[in-house]
């Protein structure tokens, strides 16, 4: 599972895109691992995620879980439940992570995004370095935001043809960026695009086509 | 019959679903007088992201369950599924937790450097099992692949890299995840056998490298990345070390 790996953009941009995922290891301490999950879910939602879920749930983005999806999802918790909440800044990473270390909950904590920035607010322990894409690289979409919007999905659901009609939706003020970015959200079954970062990238891409 | 079918009968050709697919395997047709939306079978991952997330206004898209499936399709349909649990396995998703829960597991030690080949990502490009039977057989001499994988455990043989039912080699699917560990002293030679393999591909890989990180901060796998002049990415998965180890690995 590298699914909030390999997200494409430059540094600055992703600057605005961390990922902070909780779980329990299978054999070793899943069993009775309901109510930890559920403490990290609640603190890591007491910073206002821009997106939330369980892997195995789905998404704030998931129809029927709109209306107050921490809930929904506390209902649904199990040992197994893998947590994501999706921030814009290191910052209040920083403020979620020192909560999850003060309630000492034995769980996995990881966080995807800029290595230099982590490093700055914790003790990394173990790293799954991104070496970015090889191969055919030719089949890879014509533009770069495509790609970088594609790639905040790593189960590859938010397609992109659909990046691509949303797009030209938005240019001729059928729907807006923001319209746009929930619809590619709710592909999203993890809950980790990072929908103000697509609303970004898609304004960018509006202008180019 | 494809397993993912669209109902002619009910299908009215309104094309809502067709950008969702991510391999774009829905085509309009017309046949009989009739205009219609037809899922490609062999482009088709069963990813159900058109049927899940599009939401057809006539529910025209009638998925079969997985338990109907041909073992093919299931191997589709598993292979893109971010949660659905392999019945040969036990387990759920396309790979294991690999580096996620190190820090209880201790599946990665100092000394040993991983790889998260994740072949046919992104952008839906996808991957056929013999492009993944070409990149396992070139790096099974000096890898252990991760038994708990489903490569791994349904695709290739972990001691050749071969796949075990030829049937299998043109398979399509979404994407699948190839992890194996090696030594450090092994790992360069392991990424330029990567990097020459993965010029013959008619897909891509994302690349992951995992290791432990040095109490300086350092990532070991940077050693290995020097030696073959390769430059990381900026952004990692990083995990910090709360689990409570296991004790007894370390």
């Amino acid at each position: 599972m590298t699914h909030t790996l390999h997200r494409m953009g430059t540094y600055e941009e992703l600057k605005e895109d961390f990922i902070v995922l909780v779980m329990s290891a299978r054999g070793f301490n899943d069993k009775g691992a309901a109510p930890k999950l559920a403490e990290a879910l609640k603190i890591i939602n007491k910073y206002n995620p821009v997106n939330t879920g369980d892997m195995t749930q789905g998404s704030m983005y998931r129809a029927g879980f709109r209306i107050k999806p921490v809930e929904k999802l506390l209902e649904g918790v199990h040992d197994r439940s893998i947590f994501h909440g999706v921030f814009t800044d290191i910052e209040t990473v920083k403020k979620a992570i020192d909560d999850l270390k003060a309630a000492d909950l034995g769980m996995s904590v990881v966080i995807s995004g800029l290595y230099d920035e982590v490093k700055k607010i914790t003790r990394p322990h173990t790293v799954n370095i991104s070496l970015g894409i090889w191969g055919k690289t030719e089949l890879l979409p014509k533009y770069e935001e495509v790609l970088k919007i594609c790639t905040m999905c790593g189960h590859q659901f938010v397609s992109r043809h659909l990046v691509m009609k949303l797009a030209q939706d938005v240019k001729r003020g059928r729907i807006t960026a923001e319209e746009a970015a929930e619809v590619m959200a709710a592909c999203c079954s993890c809950g980790i695009f990072n929908p103000v970062r697509a609303v970004k990238l898609i304004k960018q891409l509006v202008q180019k086509i | 019959m494809v397993s993912l079918y669209i109902n002619p009968s009910k299908c009215v050709a309104c094309t809502h679903c067709v950008p969702f697919c991510p391999t774009g395997a829905i085509q309009i047709v017309s046949e009989g007088g009739r205009t219609f939306a037809r899922v490609d079978e062999d482009r088709c991952v069963e990813c159900w992201i058109c049927y899940r997330v599009a939401r057809c206004p006539k529910d025209a898209i009638e998925p079969t369950p997985p338990e109907k499936m041909s073992f093919e399709r299931r191997l589709k349909f598993f292979f893109a599924s971010a949660t659905a649990v392999w019945p040969e396995t036990g387990m759920a998703g396309r790979g294991t937790e690999e580096m996620k829960t190190n820090d209880v597991t201790g599946r990665f030690k100092f000394g040993e450097i991983g790889f998260a080949l994740d072949m046919g990502r992104p952008t839906g490009v996808g991957v056929r099992v013999s492009d993944i039977e070409k990149v396992c057989k070139a790096i099974a001499p000096y890898v252990t692949f991760e038994p708990e994988n489903p490569v791994t455990k349904l695709l290739i043989d972990p001691k050749t890299g071969e796949v075990r039912d030829p049937k299998l080699r043109n398979v399509y699917l979404l994407s699948a995840v190839v992890e194996a560990k090696t030594s450090k002293e092994l790992a360069p030679k392991v990424l330029q056998i990567i990097k020459e393999v993965s010029k013959e591909l008619n897909t891509v890989i994302s690349v992951g490298l995992v290791s432990r990180v040095k109490p300086d901060g350092e990532p070991e796998a940077f050693e290995v990345l020097r030696q073959v002049g390769i430059e990381p990415r900026p952004n990692m998965k990083i995990n910090i070390g709360l689990g409570k180890p296991f004790i007894g690995w370390e």
